[in-house]
């Protein structure tokens, strides 16, 4: 992998991007007919689909909550996801874990009272990866169940961030994530509440600094919001037209 | 959680168009994978020139530190991708360069070959505020970047050279732009095509054909073809503005003259090397590292059917390989592949040809050509320390215990490779971390077992496993990965914690998991007895009834200070027409059922783990220390062998069988030794039983002394070795004492019965159980072996005979006897050279070996041995002794079904119960010099030198082993290093400790032969006083030598010397020299005549001129005056004082 300076004293990322900016965000709410909710999130060239199927009555009795919705997660990575083919297990610990994160995030937000004894499935889907898959997962499933019509207390927006060089950095590709040095910390909020819905690192990080990187990734999430309303209008007008015409 | 935050930094994207680049990435399973980037283009890039009034972002650079273009300039320059890499040495060393723009383009370039240093040396560059030169990141700036003819097209020379001139005109443009025409840019580049190229595309060659032509003047010949070529990638978009193109070369000479030399010394340096990065495109290069990498890895496995196929007709081998790590005189890992008998070891030599086998693996060789005559390294030994890739030294040290058989002992060797490997014998790993600065989660763990590879595994966190010791363990190793896949299991502690190491110790000898686990499990500790304070364990009246009684006898053990488990006792007594002799054994397996939890648990430990401070018992403490334990005063279950001898001291008739005694005394070796030498009113004995006692002893030693003269005459050999005893300072780990054992007669008293009872018993267990005994044999060794202890003491005028145990026995005591007053390190030396060259005793079934010739053992002489006498820490005495019970019940049946006494069993459990023992001794081993090591540590360190007599014990090719009695250690003592400079350190010649570190400048002719080494002192050295230029050091030589230890991160903190001066000199030297001092040694004998007699002085000199070896070490003035005018080194060191200074002083003068 490149040894390169991850931020060079210009103050320039390996992309091109400022320690303080985003990727391109590219999203669609209802690409899928079948689904009862779905999308299509892109942030850089990490892609993912989303279908949503629910609130439904629950495959298994096992896991059902007499006034609660159950909420599923799958998480799957497409074999053609890197540039070398790699086909995963669906018992791979690290799909599991993403996946409990984004059921973690949602069983907040998702008002599961309304929908007892029923399931809500997720099925996300990364097409191509490059850095941040936790956060895409989380912005596109918000998209589809919104697009599903589940009532929510908010949308979830999630952003990731890290600490190169003294400098917090937000949305960090794969590169940058796969040094070692680079803490990296995802949060989700709510954001119009500012709730915390997941705030999840695996690397160290100093204490002092925590709050430098949590408040840009907050503001990473607050400007996430505005795409996903976005896209959620142009699905709704969309949506319009249709019924319109 | 409320996420109430302040407006922090501003999340606004401002980005241009994104785009993408492509790479190539060496990936593992396809070669080469593309690998596909994001780029986000912008137009914020700031130009970097001080006081530039259109790009506002300089200003904030500026603040946070970085350097800008110089504002009163009158050139830009812009090298392109080639003088960067070819010629950053004089870009980075030249001051006079500045304004430079170094173009993202290249720095991304370089990033693309791995040449991480050279973008250091940019960046270095760029961060000298002197040099005003800056990184141009153009590759994001949306004016200057170059298009990349479609999105997804790779990066090539062409259009990095495009990208770069694109810089170098947007910066014209934007000095125009703010009105600065005067200042010029120079775009640098090493290639004259491109050169003419751009002037065609820019129009320039018309405009500035009078400037430029000079410099065209020199086209290479093929100019047309290069010429064609480069036009093909011509970018249509050229600006007319004016960049300046010039060669490196014409700019040097034209505005820097001064730095001519110096380019020209860089370009003669870089002319064949592949520094220039536009030699080859990228996917070139990335292939070219592919082929490399292939190159390096391994070759793939024979089949299962071609391996089954080839060991039948022959051509390949199977067998248990061993490994030889790398050495300075070892390039190259070797392994060796024993086949046993007469036929050839197999040596394999090299990474490839070891094709992945490990220490220990059972592989499958293909042979090669029979190699003639030993090994070109064959006599050199190992050396005494090794360089490894971090600076940190190695010791590399074949000593006692002969499980490292020297290479040189094979006369004859095949060659071969690996073509598979049948069983993979891969265990947990003690490692440390390499430290890798690119940091990563992919580490490289090195074992500290040096034969061990490096294992590759996967870590998160690095600074919790740094400078710690750690378990590994191996996954696999594929063909395509130079070294093997492991993961980490656990960490066991920080380098150099008492802990930490024993623990290493007990992973590394397979010992345990940790020290913690060698408690013993609930399930076997339900089947002990119960024995407490309150509730005392009692023989139980029934089964003593089926015992025979001896508590009447009087019976006593002899055990070191603070014995808990003992497990042997004995008697003596005189009888109307002789002696009864009886060795009194716990008997362990009373309360050890075969198959029983405690006894699973037993034979996997195999035996007790004895380690300086601690112990690690076989079973549990309340056997080994209580019930089974023959404890004075208490009734015990014994085995007994019980011997009626004639006056003659010959066996009469002979008793086995299960007993019950009650020990009179349990004695510590001191008391017993006190007893046998007539002292009254031994401490600690009560003066009741003393004189009881002291019969017994001193009939014992009468009856022990002819037994062991008896076994001598048969050829019994006496070895020697360096067992040391360690003082604790109670409550802390500090070592207050570290000696060598001490050996007293009663040592080899108790030795000889217990030889006496083991041979007895062996012979028994024979008798009924003719292919099932487990007995204990000791092969004699081959002549060869030999070979380096015989010529060490010839140097000495001794020979060796080899040719049976009774020929060495008599070779070593004619040594002993010899050497005994003038120097008795000798017979230490040479006895333990010849341990080193046997075999090691091993545990056997008797069906496996074809004729009872097979049984002998060697070094005790004995046609039958076995181990019978110690079942409190060995398991083999445990079998034993159920196979003695056995026997003893039913005499006939020798076909029991009883799992100990089936062939098959006992061959398993002897199997396991050598490797067992093997790796118990060599945790000893490792023990001592751990605490040997922390000793030295302790007394060096505050800077004090501790400084000790020793005696070269070995010549290896690059310094001496040199053996120090006052600690029974060995150590290597270093003359040179790795890069072949000859260290003779200035104490060697001076004899202070102070100058251990100084080094004297110019020895010559260094010469290591096989049992000497030496060198000549440079001429302006102070040696006269060595009598001779040539510094020479032989086997057996006395030195001082000053102790420390060498601090790794890596593993066990070795102990090494420097010499501190040379105790004696040959004995050639020593007459040779001895002429020139006649005068001087006489006028201070004379002196010294007065307090001393003549007559004495003179016997102690003519005594001293047989053997220049007698003399002593320096004494310091406050010895025994007698001694002090006998002694050389006193004379020598007064006339030393005075010859630092005056190396020709005239001797007579004095």
């Amino acid at each position: 992998m490149s040894r390169q300076e991850l931020l060079s004293p210009e103050g320039l990322r390996v992309d091109g991007r400022r320690a303080n900016e985003l990727r391109r965000i590219l999203c669609r709410a209802s690409v899928l007919n079948t689904a009862d909710g779905s999308a299509y999130y892109e942030q850089g060239n990490t892609k993912v689909l989303v279908a949503v199927y629910g609130p439904r009555e629950p495959r298994f009795r096992g896991p059902v909550q007499h006034d609660l919705a159950t909420i599923n997660v799958e998480f799957n990575v497409a074999p053609f996801s890197t540039s070398e083919r790699r086909k995963r297990s669906k018992g791979d610990k690290r799909l599991l874990e993403v996946a409990s994160f984004v059921r973690q995030a949602f069983e907040g937000a998702i008002q599961r009272s309304v929908y007892p004894r029923s399931q809500i499935d997720i099925y996300l889907h990364l097409l191509q990866h490059d850095g941040g898959t936790l956060e895409t997962c989380i912005n596109a499933a918000t998209l589809a169940l919104i697009d599903a019509g589940i009532s929510m207390d908010d949308y979830v927006c999630a952003c990731t961030a890290g600490f190169i060089d003294e400098v917090p950095v937000l949305d960090l590709n794969a590169v940058e994530e796969s040094s070692i040095e680079t803490p990296d910390l995802t949060v989700a909020i709510l954001p119009r509440n500012g709730n915390i819905a997941l705030l999840q690192m695996e690397s160290r990080l100093h204490s002092d600094k925590l709050e430098d990187v949590m408040d840009l990734a907050v503001e990473g999430c607050k400007h996430i919001h505005r795409k996903l309303d976005e896209a959620v209008l142009a699905a709704a007008s969309d949506l319009a037209q249709k019924l319109n015409r | 959680m409320h996420a109430t935050r302040g407006q922090g930094t501003s999340a606004a994207p401002t980005l241009g168009q994104r785009t993408e680049s492509v790479t190539f990435r060496r990936s593992k399973r396809q070669g080469l994978a593309r690998s596909v980037a994001e780029r986000y283009t912008r137009e914020d890039i700031p130009c970097g020139l001080h006081g530039c009034s259109v790009c506002t972002l300089n200003a904030e650079l500026q603040r946070k530190g970085v350097p800008q273009l110089s504002g009163r300039i009158s050139q830009v320059l812009v090298p392109d991708a080639s003088v960067v890499s070819r010629f950053i040495g004089l870009l980075e060393q030249a001051d006079g360069l500045k304004n430079m723009v170094f173009c993202q383009t290249i720095v991304e370039a370089l990033d693309r070959r791995n040449r991480t240093r050279t973008i250091r040396n940019v960046r270095r560059i760029a961060n000298d505020p002197t040099r005003s030169s800056v990184v141009f990141a153009n590759e994001v700036f949306a004016q200057t970047r170059a298009s990349e003819g479609g999105e997804k097209q790779l990066p090539s020379a062409e259009r990095d050279m495009r990208a770069v001139l694109r810089a170098a005109r947007w910066y014209r443009f934007h000095l125009d732009a703010l009105a600065r025409q005067q200042v010029q840019v120079v775009l640098l580049t090493l290639k004259v095509c491109v050169l003419v190229f751009f002037q065609r595309v820019c129009g320039l060659l018309s405009a500035m054909a009078s400037d430029l032509l000079p410099h065209l003047g020199r086209l290479p010949p093929n100019f047309a073809d290069a010429h064609a070529i480069d036009y093909s990638v011509v970018d249509g978009t050229g600006s007319q503005e004016g960049v300046e193109v010039w060669q490196l070369a014409d700019f040097i000479e034209t505005f820097h003259p001064s730095l001519l030399e110096h380019f020209r010394s860089v370009e003669s340096a870089t002319r064949d090397g592949d520094m220039d990065i536009t030699a080859q495109s990228p996917e070139e290069y990335a292939q070219g590292r592919l082929r490399a990498k292939a190159q390096g890895s391994y070759a793939a496995y024979y089949s299962p059917g071609d391996i089954e196929a080839g060991l039948r007709s022959g051509t390949l081998v199977r067998g248990k390989i061993r490994l030889h790590p790398v050495s300075s005189f070892r390039p190259e890992t070797q392994g060796v592949v024993e086949r046993g008998g007469d036929v050839p070891d197999i040596i394999i030599t090299g990474r490839a040809a070891l094709n992945r086998a490990c220490i220990g693996d059972i592989v499958v060789v293909k042979l090669l050509a029979e190699m003639k005559g030993p090994q070109a390294d064959a006599m050199e030994g190992a050396d005494a320390e090794s360089e490894e890739d971090e600076d940190e030294v190695r010791v590399v040290e074949q000593t006692d215990a002969g499980e490292e058989t020297p290479l040189e002992t094979a006369t004859r060797s095949v060659t071969g490779v690996v073509v598979g490997v049948a069983e993979r014998r891969w265990r947990p790993y003690v490692a440390t971390l390499q430290i890798d600065e690119a940091g990563g989660m992919q580490h490289l763990a090195v074992p500290v077992d040096a034969s061990v590879p490096k294992i590759r595994i996967h870590y998160m966190d690095v600074s919790a496993i740094n400078d710690r010791y750690f378990v590994v363990a191996i996954d696999g190793w594929t063909a395509d990965s130079v070294y093997p896949q492991g993961h980490f299991v656990r960490a066991l502690g920080p380098v150099g914690s008492l802990d930490a190491e024993i623990d290493t110790i007990l992973v590394e000898r397979q010992i345990a998991v940790s020290q913690a686990a060698l408690g013993f499990s609930e399930a076997s500790m339900r089947e002990m007895p119960i024995d407490t304070s309150g509730r005392q364990w009692r023989p139980s009246a029934e089964e003593i009834s089926s015992r025979r009684d001896l508590r009447s006898t009087l019976i006593f053990s002899i055990d070191p200070i603070g014995s808990q488990d003992i497990d042997d006792a004995v008697s003596m007594r005189r009888t109307k027409d002789g002696y009864e002799l009886g060795v009194h054994i716990a008997d362990v397996t009373q309360f050890i059922a075969p198959g029983s939890a405690t006894d699973s648990e037993a034979l996997a430990r195999g035996t007790t783990v004895y380690l300086a401070d601690r112990r690690f018992n076989m079973i549990p403490e309340v056997l080994s220390e209580r019930v089974c334990s023959l404890r004075g005063g208490r009734d015990r279950y014994a085995v007994s062998v019980v011997w009626k001898l004639d006056e003659e001291y010959h066996i009469k008739d002979v008793w086995f069988g299960r007993s019950v005694i009650c020990s009179a005394c349990e004695m510590s070796y001191e008391q017993a030794q006190a007893l046998l030498d007539g002292k009254v009113g031994v401490e600690g004995l009560e003066s009741t039983k003393e004189d009881a006692l002291r019969t017994g002893v001193v009939e014992l030693t009468r009856a022990m002394r002819v037994l062991r003269e008896r076994r001598r005459a048969a050829g019994a050999l006496e070895l020697a070795s360096t067992e040391v005893k360690f003082g604790f300072e109670s409550g802390t780990q500090r070592i207050s004492e570290l000696a060598p054992k001490r050996s007293l007669e009663i040592h080899r008293v108790i030795e000889e019965a217990m030889v006496f009872a083991n041979t007895a018993v062996a012979r028994r267990v024979h008798q009924t159980l003719p292919s099932a005994a487990l007995l204990r044999r000791h092969r004699s060794p081959t002549a060869e072996r030999f070979e380096r202890l015989a010529q060490a003491v010839r140097t000495r005028g001794f020979e060796i005979d080899s040719s049976s145990n009774a020929a060495l026995a008599a070779s070593l005591q004619t040594i002993a006897q010899a050497s005994a007053d003038k120097e008795p390190q000798l017979e230490f030396l040479a006895k333990a050279m010849a341990t080193l060259a046997m075999q090691e005793a091993e545990y056997f079934a008797t069906g496996d070996c074809a004729s009872s010739a097979e049984f002998v053992h060697y070094g005790l002489a004995q046609e039958y041995y076995t181990h019978f006498t110690s079942p409190i820490r060995r398991y083999a005495d445990i079998i034993v002794h159920r196979q003695l019970l056995a026997a003893l019940e039913n005499p006939a049946d020798a076909g029991a079904e009883e799992m100990s006494l089936s062939r098959q069993w006992v061959s398993k459990a002897a199997g396991q119960l050598n490797e067992r023992s093997r790796q118990s001794k060599l945790a000893q081993r490792e023990a001592t010099e751990l605490f040997q090591s922390r000793y030295v540590a302790q007394k060096t360190a505050d800077g004090q030198s501790l400084v000790a007599d020793g005696v070269v014990a070995e010549v290896r090719t690059n310094g001496l082993i040199v053996y120090v009695p006052r600690f029974g250690l060995r150590g290597p003592v270093r003359l040179r290093d790795t890069a072949g400079q000859i260290r003779l350190p200035l104490s060697a010649l001076t004899g202070s400790a102070r100058d251990i570190d100084r080094f004297v400048d110019g020895c010559s002719d260094f010469a290591a032969e096989t049992s000497s080494l030496s060198m000549r002192l440079p001429m302006n050295a102070p040696v006269f006083h060595l009598g001779s230029p040539v510094l020479r050091f032989a086997v057996f030589d006395r030195v001082k030598v000053a102790l420390r230890v060498l601090e790794t991160r890596r593993r066990r903190a070795p102990v090494f010397l420097t010499l501190v001066s040379r105790g004696a000199v040959g004995a050639a030297e020593a007459k040779a020299y001895r002429s020139t001092l006649a005068p001087l040694d006489r006028t201070l004998r004379v002196s010294a005549a007065g307090r001393q007699k003549v007559e004495n002085s003179k016997d102690s000199s003519s005594a001293r001129s047989d053997d220049a070896t007698v003399l002593r070490p320096s004494q310091s003035d406050t010895a025994d005056p007698a001694n002090r005018e006998r002694d050389f080194y006193a004379v020598l060191d007064k006339f030393r004082a005075m010859s630092i200074l005056e190396t020709k002083c005239d001797v007579q003068k004095l």
